[in-house]
């Protein structure tokens, strides 16, 4: 069962092939609605510029708060700006994709569009090691590839767990759709399954390294030693690596389309202050290693619609000030 | 899960229905301008006008009365503060000194004052 950090804000939408392919188009509409909403916001407080200046000279606000909200408003604009495009080509390349012969024409043709792997590839760190049982102590490759063509694989190593990507790359949220099928598989057949990335390399790669490095050497120390597993491991069959790849080949459309996409991957933080600043003696705060582009972003959409429902709240009901 | 995301959003439409009821300031309209010619050579003109709130606040309101000449285009301006209440309508009238002539009445009400 996983848990609402998992759900809502590390990894959510990736337990099953169907809440991948909605993952995706929840972050499209995200990005498109985002990069409206800011314009919409931006639009508004130039159009009623005098109602609103007027208003915050008459209530003591700062106008300076109204260029903040404009340079707020044009900085999610410009962040969202490359989503609101690649959720624009999403659609315009399942139009043409109505229009094939086949689908596997039409995914082609968006392979194509989407361009060549970039150098850098997204690197995770498992808590526990992966190791497939026919070649022990060895790492190995689960392929991402369906008819319309390959998509590279995934590369475990131990800890380690590489995408090694052949058009341009997706986000980690493919790595983290991959250990929630290990899982799966592994519950499946009543073996442990609570396999969790720990590190994230695109966000920390410092701590990443470190934490690599740390697991290596306690494999390195195991086979110096000829003992048992030194550091956990989870073991996977043959079977288990083929029903991997046929998930994989599932999302391969869905990866395609997240391809045009950009990833903001960050870290999270949530603070309360229970004494609040200018003392600030105690404060309550919790932490997240990754936040997924869906929630980050599906945060800041609630906040620009937030602020355009409050900016056009204003217009039609200008709030009472003070007389002259 | 569903029943506490109506629950945030009942709440929010609720905050937003008293922000609106509580807080809002006058929404007024000006109609109904009209211009009197002074009984004597000198004395100013006395324009004036209904002024209607059609918001659901309270508060002070800008109006801004001119007079247009017709024949020269010049035009003569005079302000004056008003407090409106919900759904109340109320004349308001100014003195503006203008040389005698032909006058179009513009009368326009704001808020917040500018």
């Amino acid at each position: 069962m996983a848990s609402l950090a998992d759900q809502a804000i590390r990894e959510p939408d990736v337990e099953t092939a169907e809440r991948y392919k909605q993952r995706v188009h929840w972050l499209a509409a995200a990005y498109t609605t985002m990069f409206v909403g800011a314009l919409a916001g931006i639009s508004l407080a130039v159009w009623q510029a005098q109602l609103y200046v007027a208003l915050s000279q008459r209530s003591n606000v700062e106008t300076l708060t109204l260029a903040f909200v404009i340079v707020f408003l044009a900085y999610l604009a410009i962040l969202s700006a490359p989503g609101a495009l690649g959720a624009a080509r999403i659609l315009y390349y399942a139009a043409q994709a109505r229009a094939s012969a086949t689908w596997e024409e039409g995914e082609r043709r968006k392979m194509r569009a989407v361009g060549v792997a970039s150098r850098s590839s997204a690197t995770v760190g498992l808590d526990l090691a992966l190791e497939r049982a026919s070649a022990p102590k060895q790492s190995f490759s689960i392929i991402v590839a369906d008819a319309a063509g390959p998509m590279g694989d995934i590369l475990v190593d131990g800890v380690e767990l590489t995408r090694r990507q052949t058009i341009k790359d997706g986000s980690n949220s493919l790595l983290a759709y991959f250990i929630h099928q290990v899982n799966e598989i592994l519950s499946q057949r009543g073996a442990p399954s609570e396999i969790q990335i720990v590190a994230w390399k695109r966000i920390n790669d410092e701590e990443t390294a470190q934490y690599l490095n740390l697991v290596q050497f306690a494999r390195n120390l195991e086979r110096r030693l000829d003992v048992g597993a030194l550091w956990p491991q989870a073991t996977l069959t043959d079977e288990d690596c083929e029903e991997l790849e046929r998930r994989m080949a599932a999302i391969c459309p869905a990866l395609r389309n997240e391809a045009f996409l950009p990833h903001w991957e960050y870290e999270g933080k949530h603070q309360l202050p229970l004494i609040p600043e200018p003392l600030g003696l105690i404060s309550l705060s919790r932490s997240e290693k990754r936040v997924d582009p869906l929630a980050s972003m599906g945060c800041a959409v609630m906040i620009v619609l937030g602020l355009v429902f409050i900016l056009m709240l204003i217009i039609l009901f200008p709030p009472w000030v003070p007389g002259t | 899960m569903k029943v506490r995301w109506l629950l945030l959003f009942a709440g929010l439409l609720a905050l937003t229905a008293l922000w609106v009821v509580n807080c809002s300031g006058p929404r007024p309209v000006a109609s109904d301008p009209r211009v009197e010619a002074p009984l004597r050579a000198g004395d100013p003109y006395h324009v004036t006008a209904l002024v209607s709130n059609e918001g659901p606040g309270h508060g002070e309101a800008r109006v801004t009365f001119r007079l247009r000449d017709t024949q020269t285009g010049r035009v003569y301006q005079q302000i004056a503060s008003v407090t409106l209440d919900p759904d109340e309508t109320i004349v308001v009238g100014v003195d503006i000194a203008a040389p005698p002539s032909q006058y179009e009445p513009i009368v326009e009400a704001e808020y917040p004052p500018r």
